[in-house]
């Protein structure tokens, strides 16, 4: 698979990592988290609940590449994914477990879109999250598990995303459909 | 919280106003650009506006209202995108969208239900569709089979039918000529038997003159009167053979007769044989195997290899 994303800049200052506490915060069902980034996912806009849920003020997001939410248990797979999928023009649907400033950790259920300006180009990318339902969390957290063990045995991170994004790829085959067929079922099941 | 909050009591009221004209102008400008379909606008926060609370709270309003209607066309054309495409499993997710955009939502999601349920049923058309043509050809290719192999059959047959009946009438033909011939020679046979009859006849007499003379010539004529009766007596005999013959003769007449009218009949039959035969000749392969040239008439297995063009054609349209 080819990483279609350009590099973002250096985080600004001095990029700590935060150690996730375990503890999960929440957000209401009828909010919105939303947030823009340019073309190579530096983050252009966030709005008020993404900075309330996330624990950061805006000056401390804008410009900043969007992984500064990375959560570490996430697979790397999922990511590839993601901009697999954007780079095609595609929306993708995806559970992302993201990292607060504070070290909690907070479930959402992404849509991500390609933004295009009047002249149809590319200018960016869209993200708008909902609160999941536990049980659809409890049904994909599983998957992410298997994907971050696969990826934990490889040395070098190119060497880990290609052995977990294989595995995805089987695990979709195996399931007979497609990724969003298999988010869907979830969705579908689980969501109201 | 007033325009003197704690904060802003660093400056001046004139400040202040400046600070709301500058937002109030700014703002206008992203309402301007999303009221033009420009829904990537969204007010943007400098330290100054952040730190009055009633311009955040504005501004955070003024973006969660484009926020909503952001996602809402982003997900909603998607949704619809997907349902044309036959991808019923993409929903448009209702939560996190209030009021009118929830309606709408429903909306969406409802006609989506509906048009899976046509496509289902399109789908389901098409297959019995294909399953109907799939039946149809098997039962027309049997059929054209079928009728192929008759018609190879009858052709074949009529041609041998047409060969014996030819045999047959030549057969006659010389079975009339043979009893024609018979016919004569009965005819002779009794023109003899007539003469012979005759000769008898006048042998008798004879030889009934002959015993009355043999008696008036007495003891001299004994001799001869005993040759006279001899004479007599064949000349009795070939009347009574003559008899026997005349009557067997007649006999092998009339037999000939019923023969020759049996023979007329069968000649007939043969003849309206052969007009059958060439009937069914035409049928089969078509008139032009009379009279070539002439190929208006379509034969049997002309027809069936028409037919069964014909169903390949009409199949091809069945199953687009
Ligand atoms: C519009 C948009 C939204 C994104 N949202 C998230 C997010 O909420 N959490 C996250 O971890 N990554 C998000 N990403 C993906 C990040 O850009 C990045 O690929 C990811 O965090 C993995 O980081 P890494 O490559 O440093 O491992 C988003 C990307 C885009 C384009």
């Amino acid at each position: 698979m080819l990483d279609t994303r350009p590099a973002p800049p250096p985080a600004r200052g001095a990029h700590r990592t935060i150690r996730p506490t375990g503890v999960e915060r929440t957000f209401a069902a009828d909010e919105l988290i939303v947030s823009k980034t340019d073309p190579r996912g530096v983050i252009t806009y966030a709005n008020d609940v993404f900075l309330r849920v996330s624990g950061y003020a805006a000056r401390d997001v804008m410009g900043q590449p969007h992984n500064l939410i990375r959560h570490p248990e996430m697979p790397r797979a999922v990511f590839q994914l993601l901009w697999d999928t954007l780079a095609q023009g595609q929306e993708l649907f995806a559970y992302i477990n993201n990292l607060a400033s504070d070290g909690a950790h907070y479930w959402v259920l992404a849509h991500v879109t390609p933004s295009h300006g009047p002249d149809g180009r590319l200018i960016g990318y869209h993200s708008n999250r909902r609160k999941p339902s536990p049980r659809a969390v409890d049904r994909i957290r599983p998957l992410y598990d298997q994907l971050l063990a696969e990826e934990r045995r490889h040395p070098t991170a190119k060497a880990a995303v290609a052995a977990s994004s294989r595995l995805l790829a089987e695990t979709i085959e195996q399931r007979g459909g497609s990724y969003e067929e298999l988010v869907w079922s979830v969705i579908s099941s689980e969501e109201r | 919280m007033g325009i003197r909050g704690t904060r802003a009591s660093s400056r001046t009221d004139a400040e202040e106003l400046e600070l709301y004209r500058a937002f109030v102008r700014s703002l206008t400008d992203v309402c301007d650009a999303a009221a033009r379909g420009d829904l990537e606008a969204r007010s943007h926060l400098d330290p100054a506006i952040e730190a009055v609370p009633e311009l955040r709270t504005l501004h955070d309003a003024a973006n969660r209202m484009l926020d909503v209607a952001d996602a809402f066309v982003r997900e909603s054309s998607a949704a619809l995108t997907s349902a044309a495409e036959g991808r019923f499993h993409r929903r448009l997710l209702e939560r996190g969208l209030l009021g009118a955009y929830r309606s709408s939502a429903t909306a969406i999601n409802s006609a989506r239900a509906a048009m899976q349920e046509t496509a289902g049923r399109v789908i389901e058309a098409q297959t019995s569709r294909l399953r109907m043509a799939d039946e149809f050809e098997s039962v027309v290719l049997a059929m054209s089979e079928q009728v192929a192999t008759a018609s190879t059959e009858m052709s074949a047959s009529a041609s041998g039918l047409g060969t014996a009946a030819a045999a047959a009438s030549t057969e006659v033909g010389t079975a009339q000529q043979t009893i024609a011939s018979l016919t004569q020679s009965s005819a002779e046979i009794r023109e003899i038997i007539a003469m012979i009859d005759a000769v008898a006849a006048q042998t008798r007499l004879l030889a009934l003159n002959a015993t009355i003379e043999a008696a008036r010539a007495g003891e001299a004529g004994k001799g001869f009167a005993v040759v006279a009766s001899e004479v007599k007596d064949l000349a009795d005999q070939t009347g009574r053979a003559t008899e026997r013959v005349t009557a067997q003769v007649e006999q092998i007449r009339q037999a000939a007769d019923a023969v020759a009218s049996g023979m007329g009949t069968v000649g007939t039959t043969v003849g309206e044989m052969n007009a059958l035969v060439d009937g069914i000749t035409a049928a089969v392969d078509g008139s032009s195997s009379l009279s070539p040239g002439a190929d208006d008439t379509t034969g049997l297995s002309q027809m069936a290899e028409k037919l069964r063009s014909e169903a390949t054609g009409f199949l091809a349209e069945m199953r687009r």
